[in-house]
């Protein structure tokens, strides 16, 4: 296992793991993703919350600069110094996949994010998601519990806003929500996942990460992840209040309706795979953390490609069914016809 | 003296003998109103008897009615009573059918929420496992797509 734990100073309290590459995705997505990014360490670091900030750069743009190198450029000091980068070479996408129309694979990158984080606790996020002020308590207060997956629910805020100006007063008005809040419902606290999953780290890496062996689609594999959690008997409960998310173009509640009738055509998989009825049993080398790591300073690491790092294209011994399931069962309404 | 004398001889003088017949005179009157009181009370007392006499005829005929009509509502109730005994032992009876046909029900009832039961259990698994296969078929189609366009990639590379 070749797996870094690269960084200096104490462990932090919580990585914050996020991914992406610089590609436009959902229009300006570097200027959304710097603000969110300092944004949050400026909150953190007001309330003196060890932190680090751990970048995946999944299947980067060539030619294009990478996010690494912008938030060096464009961020103070303090924002970079927090900030650790993983650049997962492009031919890890495309020995992976199982979805050619698939263009990005969240999950395996947050993966990659979860092997190497640092804290003691990992939250799972996106690039411009905006912690809420009550997780910010919670992260400061330091009462979060081992083997519990922590969830918030997300706000939508009106596309408008400008993402460089902003502020309490402007995130938590409600006059700002693009749409009415969905509140989570137990067992499974699902919806929009991908944006706030918060774990002990050695429960994380126990539960090994995100579906590693279905990789037909992004979409559903943040749910998936919870049905494997709780069916592995780790408790989920909401956080207690919400993270905050701009609307922007690209986004899957923008986009679906264009899917409509030709769900497998959709960029981040078909929606109606059964996520709610199986779970999985990731290979021990998830997270690419066999990959060959070349460091480039201090803070980035490269993950350059291999052959012997990548899992096999077909596991079908890793689709397994959930062991115990709480009071809700998969969703027959889903189902492909 | 001459008169304490001849009183001794039961000798008495006109006045006193007036006196004493006046007395008697008053006494004799007396008697006849006692008498006549007498015969006027016994007159009551007769038609008094022969009213209580009257009432008692009364009375008895009454309760000779009476006693008549209680032994007519008596017989009455008596058959009321044999009817609704008869009745509530039929009602008894068919109240235990009841009761056996609705244990009987609830049996099945029970036996068919049980046999549901199992059945969803067994749809939930089966949902499952279909799911299952669903999804290794989905990644066996994914890999064949990824492993064509491989394919084709390379034949036209070399």
């Amino acid at each position: 296992m070749r797996v870094s734990h690269s960084g200096s100073g104490p462990l932090p309290y919580v990585s914050i793991v996020v991914t992406g590459r610089n590609d436009g995705y959902g229009g300006d997505f570097v200027t959304r993703f710097l603000a969110t990014l300092q944004f949050n360490h400026r909150e953190l670091a007001m309330r003196a919350i060890p932190h680090e900030f751990l970048l995946v750069e999944w299947a980067p743009v060539p030619g294009a600069p990478l996010l690494a190198d912008l938030v060096e450029s464009r961020c103070p000091p303090s924002v970079v110094a927090g900030l650790r980068a993983v650049i997962v070479d492009p031919a890890y996408h495309e020995a992976m996949t199982l979805n050619p129309r698939l263009v990005y694979h969240e999950f395996l990158a947050k993966n990659v994010g979860v092997r190497r984080a640092r804290g003691e606790y990992v939250l799972t996020t996106n690039c411009d998601v905006i912690l809420g002020r009550h997780v910010l308590q919670r992260l400061e207060r330091r009462d979060l519990e081992p083997a519990v997956v922590y969830r918030a629910s997300r706000w939508d805020l009106r596309a408008t806003l400008n993402v460089e100006r902003l502020d309490w007063a402007c995130l938590e008005d409600t006059a700002n929500l693009s749409r009415p809040p969905k509140r989570l419902r137990p067992p499974y606290f699902r919806g929009s996942a991908g944006d706030f999953i918060a774990l002990d780290r050695a429960t994380f890496h126990g539960l090994g990460g995100f579906n590693e062996v279905y990789r037909g689609a992004r979409f559903g594999v943040d749910a998936n992840f919870l049905i494997h959690a709780l069916s592995s008997g780790v408790a989920i409960v909401d956080i207690g209040g919400p993270v905050y998310h701009i609307d922007h173009e690209g986004s899957y509640q923008t986009v679906r309706a264009q899917y409509a009738g030709r769900e497998s055509d959709a960029h981040y998989g078909d929606e109606r795979w059964p996520y709610n009825d199986v779970v999985y049993r990731n290979r021990p080398t998830w997270g690419l953390s066999g990959a060959p790591e070349r460091a480039a300073g201090s803070r980035h690491t490269y993950l350059d490609f291999s052959w012997d790092a990548v899992p096999p294209l077909v596991d079908l011994a890793g689709v397994v069914l959930p062991a115990e399931r709480g009071s809700a069962g998969g969703d027959p309404a889903r189902r492909r016809g | 003296m001459l008169r304490r004398l001849l009183r001794g001889f039961g000798f008495v003088t006109r006045g006193e003998l007036h006196v004493a017949e006046e007395k008697l005179r008053v006494m004799r009157q007396r008697l006849d109103k006692t008498s006549e009181r007498l015969a006027e009370a016994a007159a009551a007392s007769d038609e008094l008897h022969q009213a209580r006499r009257d009432d008692a005829q009364r009375y008895k005929a009454r309760l000779a009615e009476l006693e008549s009509e209680h032994e007519r509502r008596a017989a009455c109730a008596r058959e009321a009573a044999a009817e609704a005994s008869q009745r509530f032992a039929r009602l008894e009876q068919e109240l235990r059918k009841r009761d056996a046909e609705l244990e009987a029900a609830a049996r099945e009832e029970t036996r068919l929420e049980q046999r549901v039961a199992a059945a969803m259990q067994e749809l939930r698994v089966a949902r499952e496992a279909l799911a299952a296969i669903e999804v290794k078929l989905d990644i066996l189609e994914g890999a064949a797509n990824v492993l064509d366009i491989r394919t084709r990639a390379g034949r036209s590379g070399g």
